[in-house]
């Protein structure tokens, strides 16, 4: 066991854990942040995608060590009441079904928007190939991620 | 007879509210429940003093958003204000809320009636509230969103103010409902109720329950089906940091209800974290006998329905006419074998439940399709009376009928018996993909015959499968049921037919999963209803046009389904996609079309190859008839939802067996479709006054025969086995 510093939603946070313990039972089982899913354990359904120094990545194959002294952006700590526009464009575009993968897609459309503020269509489709969905949702996501880049286009 | 006003029940409440509530006596509910069409739900309504009106939802939600149209039917009768409607999930109590499984796309079909009638209830005792307290006449009153008015003296009420005086009248027996033209919420699209938590990560998922002291455990299971554990060493495990337990877990000698599946035999690791749990199992030893399920495989599986298949004993399901005769007769005989592969279910929240168990009682936490069956399964593993079993519906991250069954619950019964805490047991995606209750696999020989003019005059079909009903009941059934099609379209259309079953033994496990057999069956008769067609050089539209005839009722399982429907989403598919027009070069074009799950749905399906060959789905447009569209958004997304679900199985979906064991554990070899693959997608849904029917599967079943259909359209290449992935498709 080992103590790791890593800043967590904008606050330096303290665990101690095994250096492979995935960050997603870090933040799920040691910070109570649940809004990151489980769904495969392998790094192939992105439902754990969280931004790591603002880069999405899959937190169920990440381990502890490797976010240690990083900074981590989870689904929660995304806005303080669902203002991103994302999360806007989401809840506007009536996206989720079951909603068990959403956050996942959001993290990786926000990490998407962050770098490329005008994604092509086939930046979109790259940046959001590896969130699978199981309800059937991609047809809004693809909607949603339009209008998120619209609503950030008025922001500025 | 039993009245109304005996089963509903109005009671005051602390905080000025009141809640009503309408319940059936046990021998009623008993009575609509066999007959299956869905017992009379039963609601709660909370209407605070400042105007919040709280509607407790009594189906689970897993997706298909019954929390969100089912209080929206108890809202417009109610005229209540939507955005002072909050939501709350039912516990099981079934003599309260009549019945509340989720599953056969039933909710919004069995909730039209009763709940729009406790929303009328609700509102008809507050207008008689506002007339008392103004000494008018309840006639002269009218409501508004959340008031009570009276026009000639310019009053008004909010319900709010009304409630607790509400709650102290006599309940009407048989209060108005709205003229449909009043509608205000029915009707409108409404986003998912729940979408402000999903997008901030605060809805809690079953995986997210936490009661306090709750330890986490995961299961290594029987490798085999039906494997026995001999021994295991749990030191090793033990040895883990945080690993509090290790115990033999003896599903096989649970006494699993009828209709649920039986629990395999395993070890559990129960540990104060689902990642200690986790290194706690890698690190234990286990010697299991596999037993005779070791022999099974697909491979012998399909060698078994091929042997069977030409057996002379079946079962007939259908006959009309002389088939024998006519397919001698005919001018052309097509003969042909489709094979539909096990399937898993796949949903994105693997299987979990939190139990506790002490002397008192049980309570269980679960994101469970069937809590009534989860009540069940812990009465079955406990020992205990019903009464002493409380269970708690959490929102499940897909379901598709695998949270139908309990078979993790009594996992999280039995372990948390075992230790004295509350645990939850956590399904890992190998655990959930390899301990499946699969989509039962199919062997279809067939042979249609038909005459000079092209008609079809021949159809024999002979299913050889093992079915979903005696794996999980497990009693041999003599006569099978409900694993055909003998009621839908083209059967009764066609002079000579016959249709046989056959049922083969597996150790595999069969479940529901989602459109049930209709998953199968119109693949079968939807593909090989164009096959006959494009032998009969004809249209494969014109051709179901004209062989549906006038509209007309058709019986179909004790009940009836309406030609003019059929093909009313025929036709409004094809004029949307331009049916008939050429299409593009390199673009194939395909139809087909079901009755199914009470919802008549039609596609038409544009695919390309691409350079690897490869098909890709290009666009697919939809018309559905599924009756009065409660939520158009929410009735659209789980179309969009069936026609992707639909997909992935036709391209990509098998479970396959070797040695009584599932080789594929994850999404890298059970693959999902991407948003990259999504098609443009083009749905229409048909204008109905005719009460709604669900939507959560009738979609599915046509979509992989209009896409097969589409792929004989461009390539020549008639698939008859599923998946397509992995097929030559070139150079038909």
């Amino acid at each position: 066991m080992t103590l790791y510093s890593l800043r967590i939603n904008g606050r330096q946070r303290q665990v101690e854990a095994s250096a492979d313990k995935p960050l997603l039972w870090v933040l799920r089982e040691d910070f109570g942040l649940k809004g990151t899913k489980y769904g495969c354990g392998a790094g192939l359904c992105g439902a754990c995608t969280v931004h790591l120094d603002g880069e999405p990545i899959r937190s169920c194959v990440t381990r502890i060590s490797s976010a240690a002294d990083r900074s981590v952006v989870s689904i929660e700590g995304l806005s303080r009441d669902g203002s991103d526009p994302v999360q806007v464009a989401w809840v506007e575009r009536d996206v989720a079904q079951c909603g068990y993968c959403q956050a996942g897609q959001i993290m990786s459309a926000t990490a998407l928007l962050a770098r490329n503020p005008s994604p092509t269509e086939e930046e979109v489709h790259r940046a959001m190939s590896g969130n699978l969905c199981r309800c059937g949702t991609y047809r809004r996501i693809r909607e949603a991620i339009q209008l998120a880049t619209e609503l950030k286009r008025r922001e500025q | 007879m039993v009245t109304r006003r005996e089963f509903i029940r109005v009671t005051a409440v602390a905080g000025g509210g009141y809640q009503l509530a309408m319940t059936i006596p046990g021998r009623l509910w008993r009575a609509a429940a066999d007959q299956s069409s869905g017992a009379a739900l039963t609601v709660f309504i909370h209407i605070s003093a400042d105007n919040i009106v709280t509607i407790t939802v009594p189906r689970p939600d897993m997706g298909q958003g019954a929390r969100t149209s089912l209080p929206m039917l108890i809202a417009d009768e109610l005229d209540a204000e939507w955005s002072q409607v909050r939501v709350e999930q039912a516990d099981l109590d079934e003599s309260r809320y009549g019945s509340q499984y989720a599953g056969g796309s039933n909710s919004v079909r069995a909730g039209w009636e009763p709940l729009r009638r406790a929303g009328a209830t609700a509102r008809w005792m507050l207008v008689e509230a506002a007339a008392r307290r103004w000494g008018v006449g309840a006639s002269q009153c009218e409501t508004g969103p959340g008031v009570v008015r009276h026009p000639p003296s310019g009053r008004t009420a909010r319900y709010g103010s009304l409630a607790s005086d509400a709650a102290t009248l006599p309940v009407p027996d048989d209060p108005p409902l709205k003229d449909p033209a009043e509608y205000r919420i029915i009707g409108r699209s409404t986003r998912n109720v729940d979408a402000p938590d999903i997008v901030v990560g605060s809805a809690v998922f079953g995986l997210d329950a936490e009661p306090p002291g709750m330890l986490r455990a995961v299961v290594e299971r029987s490798p085999v089906f039906g494997g026995r554990l001999v021994s295991f060493d749990p030191s090793a495990a033990l040895a883990v940091p945080g690993v509090r337990h290790v115990l033999e877990l003896p599903g096989s000698v649970f006494r699993m209800p009828r209709n649920e599946p039986l629990v395999p035999d395993g070890v559990a690791v129960v540990a104060d974290s689902v990642w200690a749990a986790l290194e706690g199992r890698k690190a234990l030893r286990v010697e299991w006998e596999a037993g005779p399920g070791a022999a099974e495989s697909t491979d012998a599986f399909w060698a078994k329905c091929e042997a069977a298949a030409s057996r002379m004993n079946p079962t007939v399901v259908r006959e009309d006419g002389d088939i024998t005769a006519a397919l001698n007769d005919a001018a052309r005989r097509l003969k042909a074998v489709y094979r539909l592969p096990f399937l898993a279910h796949a949903q994105m929240e693997p299987l979990n439940c939190v139990a506790e168990v002490t002397r008192a009682g049980c309570e269980i936490w679960a994101p469970t399709q069937n809590p009534a069956g989860a009540r069940e399964v812990a009465a079955a593993v406990t020992g205990y009376p019903p009464e002493l079993i409380q269970v708690h519906v959490l929102r499940s991250g897909g379901g598709f009928g695998r949270r139908f069954y309990g078979d993790y619950v009594a996992e999280a019964v039995f372990i948390s018996g075992a230790v004295g805490a509350a645990v939850q047991v956590v399904w890992t995606r190998e655990d959930d993909m390899r301990h499946g209750a699969y989509r039962p696999a199919g062997y279809y020989a067939l042979e249609g015959g038909l005459d000079e003019r092209g008609n079809i005059v021949a159809w024999h079909d002979h299913l050889v499968n093992a079915s979903r009903a005696r794996s999980l009941g497990r009693a041999r059934t003599e006569r099978h049921a409900g694993q055909m099609y003998e009621y839908a379209f083209p059967m009764g259309f066609i002079p000579n037919v016959r249709l046989e079953y056959t049922e083969v033994d597996c150790v595999i496990p069969r479940g529901q999963w989602r459109a049930i057999e209709d998953s199968s069956n119109v693949f079968v008769l939807e593909s090989f209803f164009d096959e006959l067609a494009r032998a009969a050089g004809r249209d494969p539209l014109d051709m179901r046009l004209s062989m549906l005839g006038e509209p007309r009722p058709m019986p179909y399982w004790g009940g009836t389904y309406h030609t003019g429907r059929l093909r009313g989403v025929l036709e409004r598919a094809a004029a949307a996609a331009e049916w008939g027009r050429r299409t593009p070069a390199g673009v194939g074009r395909g139809i087909a079309a079901s009755y199914a799950n009470d919802a008549y749905v039609a596609h038409v399906v544009d695919v390309a190859l691409d350079d690897a060959g490869t098909p890709r789905v290009q666009r697919v447009v939809s018309a559905v008839d599924c009756g009065r569209v409660v939520n158009p958004s929410g009735a659209e997304a789980q179309v969009e939802g069936s026609i992707i679900f639909g997909l992935t199985a036709a391209l990509y979906g098998r479970i396959t067996v070797n040695e009584g064991s599932v080789n594929e554990s994850n999404y890298h070899d059970y693959p999902l479709m991407r948003l990259t693959e999504t098609p443009e997608l083009d749905i229409h849904f048909i204008e109905s006054r005719v009460p709604p029917s669900g939507i959560g599967e009738g979609a599915l079943p046509p979509i992989a025969p209009a896409l097969t259909n589409a792929i004989y359209d461009l390539t020549g290449v008639r698939v008859r086995t599923l998946p397509v992935g992995g097929q030559a498709l070139r150079g038909g």
